[in-house]
């Protein structure tokens, strides 16, 4: 049993090739573990494949042109037969389709979805898809009501927005970040932590003593972190656990 | 318009499942709570509950996010055949 190693599955395959010297159509390839990023260096798993030599007969010895032709054409079909068989749990099947057509269907069912549960909430609004690039996809909600869409700090439409990627995920669509949007609320809050930091910074400074601020949503956190990651006198980090996880200010 | 929570309630969960035409939903009513017990295929449970209660508290917050007339309050049970 041949098995090698590699930070991800092609290139697992590649060092098995490298080392048999053979080609791809020569191997017989099973993936064994296929790789993880993991977090931060934890969980961190490197990929596996085992990989044979298929014995093909020699019934003939290249000699002409039309010969080498004959065993280009033996290659090809040896290419698409060599079997490549994946281990896999039936998620990770699903493989993240980044192919552009799929993407468009799935935001248009997922728009459906989300006008869907907001008509339940008993709340006239229309949406709007923009995609932002090719990771961010941004929907739009006009309404009269849009406190009732927002909720108490941005509750409803932070639940509806992890909603919308939870659906992505189902639909197969990973590593895609959705941002729901209404009344322009999302630049509002931006604009409000950014004063929020700063009024918390002058207080830690004042004080000299470590503050907590409120929990908030990891892309909320992110932006406390930006706005103080140049300040002289504190400096910021994030304790507690999702989906309580809270950004604490402390002078340096 | 008042809100209709089993059809809010199966309008969020049935994409999110793999077995929609199992989900049934029973109603209880307490004097604090209109209780619905959300049921689904066995195998569905840990879909709709995700990674240490995830999707469950998010689909929460969105049926309790409803206005309700009067002191009692919207409770969602996930029934997930555990007592």
């Amino acid at each position: 049993m041949n098995t090698f190693t590699g930070k991800n599955v092609d290139e697992a395959i590649q060092n098995a090739l490298n080392k048999l010297a053979i080609e791809k159509n020569q191997a017989n390839i099973k993936v064994i573990q296929t790789e993880k990023k993991g977090f931060l260096g934890f969980g961190k798993r490197d990929a596996i494949v085992e990989v044979t030599v298929i014995q093909e007969p020699e019934t003939k010895t290249p000699k002409s042109a039309a010969d080498d032709q004959d065993i280009n054409t033996k290659a090809s079909n040896a290419a698409k037969s060599a079997s490549i068989e994946f281990t896999k749990s039936k998620d990770e099947e699903a493989e993240p389709e980044n192919d552009a057509e799929d993407t468009k269907q799935a935001v248009t069912n997922l728009q459906n979805y989300l006008d869907a549960i907001v008509t339940q909430l008993s709340i006239h609004a229309t949406s709007e898809v923009v995609f932002k690039n090719s990771k961010t996809i941004k929907i739009n909600f006009d309404t009269k009501e849009e406190g009732l869409l927002i909720g108490k700090h941005g509750l409803t439409i932070n639940a509806l927005q992890t909603l919308a990627e939870i659906y992505l995920n189902r639909l197969g669509i990973y590593h895609v970040v959705v941002e729901l949007d209404t009344a322009n609320y999302r630049q509002r809050r931006l604009d409000i932590l950014e004063k929020l930091a700063e009024k918390t910074a002058r207080d830690v400074v004042a004080e000299g003593k470590p503050v907590y601020l409120d929990p908030m949503p990891s892309f909320e956190r992110k932006k406390i972190h930006k706005t103080l990651e140049n300040h002289q006198h504190v400096r910021t980090y994030s304790a507690g656990r999702e989906p309580y996880r809270a950004v604490v200010v402390v002078p340096k | 318009m008042t809100t209709n929570f089993d059809k809010l309630i199966k309008t969020i969960v049935k994409p999110l499942v793999e077995y929609p035409d199992d989900i049934t939903i029973q109603h209880n009513e307490t004097d604090r709570f209109y209780e619905y017990h959300l049921k689904t295929n066995p195998k569905d449970v840990g879909r709709i509950i995700g990674k240490k209660g995830h999707i469950a508290q998010t689909i929460r917050t969105i049926v309790y996010s409803v206005r309700v007339n009067g002191s009692k309050r919207v409770r969602l049970i996930i029934e997930d055949g555990q007592k």
